[in-house]
């Protein structure tokens, strides 16, 4: 049982630095422009984070039986050898979680940015499309009132 | 008139349009790798439309003008987002040189300097008597040193490296300025609005418009025809149709704002910031009072007694600012101070905005020492990227360096002038000067260094035959002629107060030299200093075992490091006895490394720190600095190079599309000649009836 616990932890090690990859990776496209391939990343990045949110409900469960809730507290019930190598994955662990949460957070100011951008310039052509007055003509020529509202696909154009 | 032989003239319009519509896609091919080149094309119009049976009959078509595809307002943010990425860009690569002076190498460089200096007072408190310790210790105070200065000395010649890239920058700025007023009256002078315009001159004058974004925040207001003013953030005038107006480096200098005073304000020595002096008292020199100021008047420096104001004196009676920087006297004038005058003090190079000959606006980037940024100043760019560099982040390392400095010099010489080594002295000439001798000692116009951290009290000295023997030890008496003994009090007594006092001991005699207060032990004496509440000997440099106040002029002092015996390990006990073996100032020396002192500096505040942390401090705060400036160059490009893209898509040249173009065109001109064929077997078909 402990050995398993351990070897989840080291998967959870390993899926953490893989996750820090993964939103490097990200980092790196969306610095690119290439949205497409950054959806394509992100849906890699959601089923690691689903799996190492499987793992670490594992470890739960496993530590149950033994009647402890922390991984610390089975640490100190465990004999040298082991207790280093749960330590050595623990702090990997730690390490990847860490620098994946650094590496998100940028991901996200990058990317809300981008759509604020965005989200700017479409504002403008919105504004562009409208027209000034509220009375338009009809595509059949009819003078008609309409609501100053966008309307990209409604004949105006 | 309809009939046949208006087909040829349809026809042959059709053929020059298409003609042209095929030129223009040349041009936009060949140019497809042309930097700042926009894709062009033909705008077609139909001809006059003549009146007749059945109806209006159009007469052909007409190449109208030729258009330039561009996006002004994706431009604008362009602009707007490229000015912030060079900003963070030239920032980041200058910060990342500052990383690589305090790499991690120097940090335990520096970490095993300072330990080796507190280890080598734990070796001479065990053997106080042993040459080869205070030797080593010499070595190591100097190992110590060499890291500092030259921690320092590379902050100095990054500076001076922002000074020339500014130089340059600013140079480069006024020939673009100078260009895009030029082309600005080229464009003017070419287009015919609706007719002809001047792509080409656009495409130059946006090119140069998006290298000045690079150097500095600009605002691009375009007035129509081809007329564009560009201005400042801050709303500084650069380019408006013809004319410009230049930007100027200039040295140090100080700026009056004034309402009658024909006088001058005078500075001397260098900072990073930038003072507001307010006069706050009117008056003649002597009488009128002013404040400081280093975030625009936010807050006011006050030295270490909380006093925030100061006598505007003339050049004998400078004041030293309360962060220690400056020296500011004023010249006297016909016309009196007057509360509410203001001067600026720019103690470096600083951007200077003409409007005319004579009217100069400061518009040097700048950044609070809150961190604030100053809006009404350049705030993007290259150029505030050095200034934000030389001013705000080198100037708060080096301030950082020399507070650390500061204290080390302040901590370690308040032990040692309180100590003695192997022997006593037999005399010692103070290495801190005094600029008034008949000012009191801890007022800002006496140009002690350490003037603000005398405390009033009383210090106790010791006179010995030359065979060590005690004659007399006594308390320093400031006033022999009031009935006992008066203690020393910094906002009174002077430096002469302070000689005379000394002069008055038996065995000893006092002098100023040079400012410098001067002890020699009268002949078949030495002396010996013990408990100081003062901290006159170490303000004054009396029996210290370090020299200077900055990381620039700290120095192992040379009594010290001639003689080694000098250098304190024991200390002169209540009954004014020197013992043989005695370790006590060398083990409050050692203690030092664990103990936390106060490091103050303007941007921080008073903070409590042992020694190394705040070292490290240092080094985590270049690191915080190059981690966030790199961020933020990086946010930015993105931000920019998604605009660029955008752009591209509009003005960029497609070859695919500009082939399919070219072969439209070529249809439209082949259909136009067939036209012509055609009209021409009509009118054919006429002529053949006749036969």
């Amino acid at each position: 049982m402990e050995q398993l616990v351990v070897q989840s932890i080291a998967r959870q090690a390993k899926g953490a630095q893989l996750l820090a990859m993964l939103l490097e990776e990200e980092h790196r496209l969306l610095r690119a422009g290439t949205p497409q391939a950054v959806a394509g990343v992100e849906l890699m990045v959601q089923e690691l984070v689903r799996q190492l949110a499987a793992e670490r409900a594992l470890v739960r469960r496993l530590l149950e039986p033994m009647g402890v809730q922390r991984v610390s507290e089975l640490m100190a019930q465990m004999e040298d050898g082991p207790r280093a190598k749960c330590a050595q994955w623990l702090q990997a662990l730690e390490e990847g979680e860490q620098k994946s949460a650094r590496q998100s957070m940028i991901n996200m100011d990058l990317a809300e940015a981008l759509l604020q951008q965005t989200r700017g310039l479409l504002a403008r052509i919105q504004r562009d499309v409208l027209p000034r007055e509220s009375h338009v003509y009809t595509a059949r020529g009819m003078w008609q009132r309409r609501a100053p509202e966008a309307a990209l696909v409604h004949g105006r154009l | 008139m309809v009939g046949i032989t208006s087909l040829f003239e349809i026809g042959k319009r059709s053929l020059l349009a298409s003609q042209s519509a095929i030129q223009v896609t040349g041009n936009n091919i060949s140019n497809a790798n042309t930097e700042g080149y926009s894709r062009q094309r033909v705008r077609l119009e139909d001809g006059l439309y003549i009146s007749t049976v059945p109806g209006q009959i159009g007469s052909g078509v007409q190449a109208a003008e030729v258009l330039r595809d561009f996006d002004e307002f994706i431009e604008l943010q362009y602009l707007g987002k490229s000015s912030e990425y060079l900003r963070w860009d030239t920032l980041s690569a200058r910060l990342q040189d500052v990383e690589g002076a305090f790499n991690e190498a120097n940090t335990e460089g520096m970490n095993t300097a300072l330990a080796r200096f507190f280890a080598d007072w734990q070796q001479l408190a065990t053997r106080p008597d042993d040459s080869n310790v205070r030797t080593a210790l010499l070595a190591d105070a100097q190992n110590l040193q060499i890291f500092l200065t030259g921690a320092d000395s590379r902050l100095e010649q990054m500076r001076a490296q922002a000074d020339a890239a500014l130089e340059d920058d600013v140079e480069t700025i006024n020939g673009l300025l100078r260009d895009i007023a030029r082309l600005n009256v080229a464009i003017l002078g070419a287009e015919v609005p609706g007719s002809i315009n001047a792509n080409g001159l656009r495409d130059e004058r946006a090119a140069l418009v998006r290298t000045l974004a690079e150097k500095m925040d600009i605002v691009y207001l375009d007035n129509g025809g081809g007329n564009v003013t560009i201005t400042t953030k801050a709303g500084q005038t650069l380019v408006s149709r013809g004319e410009y107006f230049e930007l100027k480096v200039e040295g140090p200098q100080a700026i009056a704002d004034v309402a009658a005073f024909d006088g001058s304000i005078q500075f001397s020595g260098q900072s990073d910031h930038e003072y507001l002096v307010q006069v706050v008292t009117g008056g003649a020199l002597g009488t009128a009072q002013f404040r400081v100021s280093v975030d625009g008047g936010r807050t006011w420096l006050a030295d270490a007694s909380g006093n925030d104001t100061f006598s505007a004196q003339a050049y004998a009676n400078r004041i030293t600012l309360p962060d220690g920087k400056l020296d500011v006297w004023f010249t006297a004038g016909t016309q009196n101070l007057q509360a509410g005058d203001i001067f600026e003090i720019v103690p470096h190079k600083g951007v200077y905005w003409y409007e005319n000959s004579s009217s100069k606006m400061n518009i040097t980037p700048r950044i609070f020492p809150s961190g604030q940024e100053d809006a009404s100043r350049i705030t993007g760019g290259s150029v505030a990227g050095i200034c934000a560099f030389r001013d705000f982040y080198v100037g708060r390392y080096s301030e950082k360096l020399d507070a650390l400095v500061k204290t080390v010099v302040w901590e370690v010489n308040q032990l040692h002038s309180q100590g003695t080594g192997l022997d006593p002295l037999t005399g010692w000439t103070a290495t801190n000067a005094v600029r008034n001798t008949g000012v009191a000692l801890g007022g800002a116009d006496s140009g002690l260094i350490y003037g603000e951290k005398l405390t009033a009290g009383n210090l106790s000295l010791s006179v010995y035959t030359d065979s060590g023997s005690l004659v007399r030890t006594v308390g320093l008496d400031l006033d022999s002629g009031t009935t006992g003994q008066q203690n020393f009090d910094p906002a009174v007594h002077t430096l002469e107060d302070v000689r005379a006092a000394f002069d008055a001991v038996d065995g000893i005699s006092a002098t100023i030299v040079d400012g410098r207060l001067r002890l020699a032990a009268d002949s078949g004496f030495t002396f010996a200093f013990g408990a100081d509440a003062t901290g006159l000997l170490a303000a004054l440099g009396i029996n210290t075992f370090f020299d200077g106040s900055r990381a620039k002029d700290l120095r192992v002092n040379e009594t010290v490091s001639a003689e080694p015996d000098l250098i304190a390990s024991g200390h002169v006990n209540g009954a004014g006895e020197r013992n043989v073996g005695d370790n006590a100032t060398a083990l409050a020396m050692a203690a030092l490394q664990h103990k936390k002192v106060a490091f103050t500096t303007t941007f921080e505040g008073t903070v409590q720190q042992t020694v190394q942390d705040n070292y490290a401090s240092l080094v985590a705060l270049i690191g915080a600095d190059v981690s966030n400036a790199s961020f933020n160059q990086d946010y930015h490009k993105t931000l920019a190079d998604d605009l660029a893209r955008r752009q591209d898509e509009v003005a960029g040249v497609n070859l695919d599309e500009e082939m399919t173009n070219l072969i439209k065109f070529q249809h439209a001109y082949a259909a136009a000649a067939k036209l012509i064929t055609t009209s021409d077997a009509m009118i054919q078909t006429l002529l053949g009836i006749k036969n």
